[in-house]
């Protein structure tokens, strides 16, 4: 899964047509595109689509409230009464949090006969607390999908404006906590849709600092992040040939591909590389 | 029609795609107006959608007006249940 598209929880017309511009999964919202005396209908509306609306078989996951809000609670279970099994939680940032969300999620998955880990949520982490406690937090959180980086709270609550070199830290670590427990890292939204050249240098940076995906607020976004996050050409034909060289005898431990050193962190990321391909060509 | 009191919730919007649904508590049983934009083709079913609704809701003394805008099925029952869910809290506090 690379990338996942926002779609407001309270406008029908957006959802419509929301499966049908290619993102690997819909994020409806029930937080920031709703206003506070929306919520309510927000929340019929989007358990309404989920049971009765054909999304076409596009991922979904809603984005409930934050666990701060007045209303958490209720999206969480009204949502998951309605067959919802993937969230995303807002500004998360501390293992009390976490506690109490995995004992929902677990009581809630006892009381509808599910598997362990059938319910899940994708963890947002936009203050500079959630970004410093990410590891703590993923490594407590076993109904986590994905850890998510929110810029734009966390620049909020930097007191910055939003730039690349203030920027770089929280996505470094946020990624690199998201690969230390095994689970996928999404990168934040480019909120300025109609520049398509920024959206394409943000994403790169993303995805060189390691992120798996990142999340989009409208279609013209889908086609561009998904190509920046599928490994390209070159990267396709070195990673089968550092596996089709262990085909040779001689090629155990360390030895030379072409002038390159081979071994066994270079196979990991060739192994890594074709199966990413993989998981998103299927 | 008598009216039990001048309370009235609503929920959702005349925009495209969605539906204005307004509730407010009458003496007798259910009464629906219907105002839309494809109000022949498809008034009929909108009144049985909304019939059922307000049966699982297990209410019926209701006054329900809705103004259509091609909203989709699963619109209007969200918009329905929410505005009803508005009524009976609305109720609760006062």
């Amino acid at each position: 899964m690379i990338s996942w598209l926002y779609v407001p929880g309270n406008s029908p017309g957006m959802m419509l047509n929301a499966a049908l511009y290619g993102a690997d999964g819909l994020v409806l919202d029930l937080e920031d595109s709703v206003a506070a005396e929306k919520k309510e209908e927000a929340r019929f509306l989007v358990s309404q689509a989920v049971m009765d609306y054909d999304f076409n078989s596009v991922a979904l996951a809603v984005r409930i409230n934050d666990m701060e809000s007045l209303w958490w609670e209720e999206d969480l279970n009204l949502l998951i009464d309605s067959g919802v099994r993937l969230f995303r939680i807002p500004k998360m940032e501390s293992i009390s949090q976490i506690h109490t969300l995995e004992d929902i999620l677990n009581h809630k998955e006892k009381e509808f006969r599910l598997q362990e880990g059938d319910l899940g949520y994708h963890m947002i982490l936009e203050t500079p607390r959630g970004v410093e406690e990410s590891y703590n937090l993923s490594c407590e959180a076993k109904h986590a999908k994905a850890l998510c980086f929110g810029a734009e709270d966390f620049c909020a609550s930097m007191g910055s404006q939003r730039h690349q070199d203030l920027l770089r830290y929280p996505r470094s670590r946020i990624a690199s906590s998201a690969a230390a427990v095994g689970i996928e890292s999404y990168d934040s939204i480019w909120a300025a849709f109609k520049d398509q050249d920024g959206l394409t240098e943000d994403a790169k940076i993303a995805r060189s600092l390691g992120f798996t995906g990142k999340s989009l607020i409208h279609p013209d976004q889908i086609d561009i992040v998904n190509r920046i996050f599928m490994p390209d050409k070159e990267e396709i034909e070195w990673a089968r040939n550092v596996l089709k060289s262990l085909d040779q005898p001689e090629n155990t431990g360390a030895f030379s591909l072409k002038g390159t050193m081979v071994d066994t962190p270079v196979i990991k990321r060739a192994r890594r590389i074709i199966s990413r391909l993989q998981e998103n060509t299927q | 029609m008598q009216r039990s009191s001048d309370l009235e919730t609503s929920a959702g919007s005349t925009g495209k795609s969605d539906v204005l649904v307004t509730v407010q508590r009458i003496k007798g049983d259910l009464k629906i107006e219907l105002k839309s934009t494809l109000k022949n083709l498809y008034s009929e079913s909108q009144k049985l959608i909304i019939k059922d609704t307000v049966n699982k809701l297990k209410e019926d003394h209701l006054l329900i007006s809705v103004e259509d805008n091609q909203a989709l099925d699963f619109v209007l029952k969200a918009r329905l249940k929410a505005a009803v869910s508005a009524l009976q809290r609305t109720e609760e506090s006062s």
